[in-house]
């Protein structure tokens, strides 16, 4: 080719005609979908959780995308509901996730509601789950000769966590742990939003 | 239908029109000839003994 | 080079014209190019550390758990961030401002810009990275590096790219080769993308819609031309025989620059997203044949009957071997974006696999090469040893083939084991970790072979060695060196 113009007017109108298509069309067909009444926005408790998660890098790891039946085994695990793109409103940035080296959360806290739980998994994950890979968060906690008022105190097994002291969840802990079990989607995908996606995904 | 896929479908209708125009003006403009004589473009002065003379 | 530009009388043969035009062209570029190859490869090494630190984390996960900067999530960023824009990204400008006025025979348009615009880019890196491992991320992927910091290399890219782009307003040739349409699309299509995807404006699923628009798009408009443009200067000019089929190149563009665009949603199939969208760029991916196809067979037909060169030039071997590979990553892409394949692999350690065969077994296979062949030219010494050569090619191709296996097949394991809902979730973790021991010895081998080419490279622009009047590789010849068939 020859003029500098065709490649230019090319490349400007290959890139925003894919922009058009996988970005605007989407937008205005969701522009009509509301933020389901039922999803609370982040909260300052659960805010901060959220930061954490995202700074710490756990969807590198975990999704946060529950798929349609028959397109996973989803459903079978007890992961919830299919997710619609109302249940992501709030969420800045989004954090869906490409990868299930560790389960998906979109739903965590349905399916493990204890704080004491996951505290201690995030303090040592092969404490609670054997032969886990996840990285233990150690560094997300305090240990004190003693638990002070208003502390929240590790339970761990035997063998785990320095003896005769006791581990307590320094602030990012417990945001964490806040924002993780606040993870439920069990409200009903409304009409607007299924129709949108073009029936039950995918 | 799903309302989306109708967008979709203008919104390429029109890209595929504009393309196609925009081929033909280039096609037009002489754009496209002589390619072969770019193809020897890659090699210069450093590249003698030169290769075979093209056609 | 201490050479001055030679001065020609207007009536001197086109020869002589034409070579002095050259020499101006290469040394135009000489010091932004190689500002840019050093940074590049130091960026792959301590790349390449992070990478190799991110995967013994699966044998290892209490290793350097004790501090939240070198916890998984931030070392596998600093990971990404550094092969892709550090070493990939770098290489790549270095190149492309190499190639361009050798081209359009016209010298490099103040070349300043384009050093300038290295030390931006650097900048931008360890200002990011450092940003990144302290916590602060913008928590997408491809883009974790905070958006004020970003502002840096828009900068930067901006600089570099006037120079270029003014270079070849500047032309003296009629027609544009096709690497250089290449390098064009991409310095309009990298700052596009990059600034829209990076704009603090986008929410829920709008936004992983952006991030993956920019994030495959990043491969695909910025590595891929780039590497492509390499591929189509260096193999017509090692074996001294011009590309093909000229028309068949145009194909190849045109059909890249409008499928691959559109590819960007399979990274969120199964997801949350209107079907009509993830159908759109399954069916893109698909697509994708065409152009690689185009390039294939062009590729296949130059080099046809003269595969024996490769014997010869170290640059041709490393350029053939990534454009082979270009052929097969991009099918195994086509056939893991069809719906029946990518409900078992998606969310697995395939992708990954895929992910490092494209970046490492097609882009840096062909970075190697293209830099094996420019760097003499630049400091005007040969590569000291034709052994460090040998045992860099052989490294990284056995290391990215070891790499890639592992991943594929124990990604293939782990999603069946996650399909089957009768199986505990443990199984599937289970069932990757003798193949994640093997992502680590391939990845190993990948870090062994960037430390040889880097300490290689270094004795090279130092001018370590015996000064040769032929380059190292035909150490191990007996015979005649053939002309035009020599890196």
């Amino acid at each position: 080719m020859n003029k500098y113009l065709s490649i230019f007017a090319g490349a400007l109108g290959t890139v925003a005609f894919a922009f058009l298509v996988l970005v605007l069309v989407p937008r205005v067909q969701l522009s009509g979908v509301a933020a389901p009444s039922a999803l609370a926005p982040w909260a300052d408790s659960t805010l901060a959780g959220r930061e954490a998660y995202v700074s710490l890098g756990c969807f590198y790891c975990h999704s946060q995308q529950v798929r349609a039946p028959g397109f996973g085994s989803d459903q079978a695990r007890g992961w919830g509901r299919a997710s619609f793109p109302e249940d992501y409103a709030y969420d800045r940035p989004h954090q869906l996730g490409t990868m299930r080296t560790g389960p998906d959360l979109m739903n965590i806290g349905v399916r493990q509601p204890s704080r004491g739980w996951h505290l201690a998994h995030l303090y040592q994950p092969r404490a609670m789950t054997p032969g886990s890979v996840m990285p233990s968060f150690a560094f997300l906690f305090r240990v004190k000769e003693r638990a002070e008022m208003g502390d929240e105190i590790l339970n761990l097994p035997p063998g785990v966590g320095p003896a005769g002291r006791v581990v307590v969840a320094a602030p990012q802990a417990r945001a964490l742990v806040s924002y993780l079990v606040s993870l439920k989607h069990e409200y009903p995908a409304g009409p607007a939003a299924i129709s949108a996606a073009g029936g039950a995904n995918p | 239908m799903n309302p989306a896929a109708i967008y979709v479908l203008v919104v390429c209708a029109v890209g595929a029109l504009i393309a196609g125009a925009a081929f033909a003006w280039a096609a037009l403009k002489g754009e496209f000839t002589e390619a072969s004589e770019a193809a020897f473009l890659v090699f210069d002065a450093e590249d003698e003994p030169r290769p075979p003379e093209r056609p | 080079m201490s050479a001055a530009v030679p001065v020609v009388p207007v009536d001197s043969p086109p020869s002589d014209i034409a070579m002095a035009e050259r020499v101006a062209a290469d040394q135009s570029t000489r010091r932004p190019v190689l500002l840019f190859f050093h940074s590049a490869v130091v960026w792959l090494v301590i790349g390449s550390l992070f990478g190799l630190v991110a995967s013994l984390k699966f044998q290892f996960p209490d290793w350097l758990a004790g501090q939240a900067a070198l916890t998984f999530g931030r070392v596998r960023t600093v990971h990404l961030n550094a092969v892709a824009y550090g070493w990939a990204g770098m290489s790549l400008i270095g190149l492309a401002v190499w190639m361009i006025p050798r081209l359009v025979r016209a010298p490099l348009y103040r070349p300043g810009l384009a050093v300038a615009a290295a030390w931006g880019w650097n900048l931008w890196l360890v200002l990011g990275l450092s940003a990144v491992l302290l916590g602060y991320t913008d928590g997408l992927e491809w883009l974790e590096i905070p958006y004020p910091i970003d502002a840096v290399v828009v900068i930067a890219g901006g600089l570099m790219a006037s120079s270029v782009l003014v270079t070849v307003a500047r032309r003296k040739t009629k027609h544009f080769y096709v690497s250089v349409w290449y390098v064009l699309a991409a310095m309009v299509w990298f700052p596009i993308i990059f600034a829209t995807a990076n704009l603090p404006i986008f929410g829920g699923v709008e936004q992983a819609a952006v991030n993956w628009w920019y994030g495959h798009n990043a491969l695909g408009l910025f590595i891929t031309p780039l590497a492509l443009a390499a591929a189509y200067y260096f193999i017509p000019k090692v074996l001294g025989r011009p590309i093909q089929s000229y028309s068949l190149s145009l194909v190849g563009f045109w059909a890249l620059a409008f499928f691959y665009s559109l590819n960007g949603i399979h990274h969120l199939i199964g997801g949350p997203l209107p079907t009509w969208l993830i159908t759109t760029s399954i069916t893109a991916s698909v697509m994708m044949v065409i152009p690689v196809a185009a390039t294939a067979v062009n590729f296949h037909t130059t080099m046809v009957g003269r595969f024996g060169a490769l014997q010869y030039s170290p640059s041709l071997r490393f350029v053939v071997a990534g454009s082979m590979i270009y052929t097969a990553v991009s099918l195994q892409g086509s056939v893991e974006a069809l719906r029946g394949f990518n409900r078992i692999v998606h969310f697995t350690q395939y992708t990954v696999g895929h992910a490092h065969l494209g970046v490492y077994g097609f882009a840096s296979l062909i970075l190697f090469g293209a830099l094996y062949f420019i760097v003499p030219r630049l400091v005007d010494w040969e590569w000291p040893s034709g052994r460090l050569i040998r045992w860099h090619f052989w490294l990284a191709l056995a290391g990215v083939v070891i790499y890639v296996a592992s991943l594929v097949a124990g990604g293939w394991l782990e999603g069946r084991a996650m399909l089957d809902g009768a199986r505990p979730f443990m199984d599937a973790v289970n069932v990757t970790k003798p193949y994640l021991v093997g992502r680590t010895v391939g990845g190993a081998l990948m870090l062994g072979a960037n430390v040889i080419f880097a300490y290689h490279y270094w004795l090279a622009v130092r001018r370590r060695g015996k000064r040769r009047l032929e380059p190292a590789w035909s150490d191990r010849l007996s015979r005649p060196v053939i002309a035009g068939v020599l890196a």
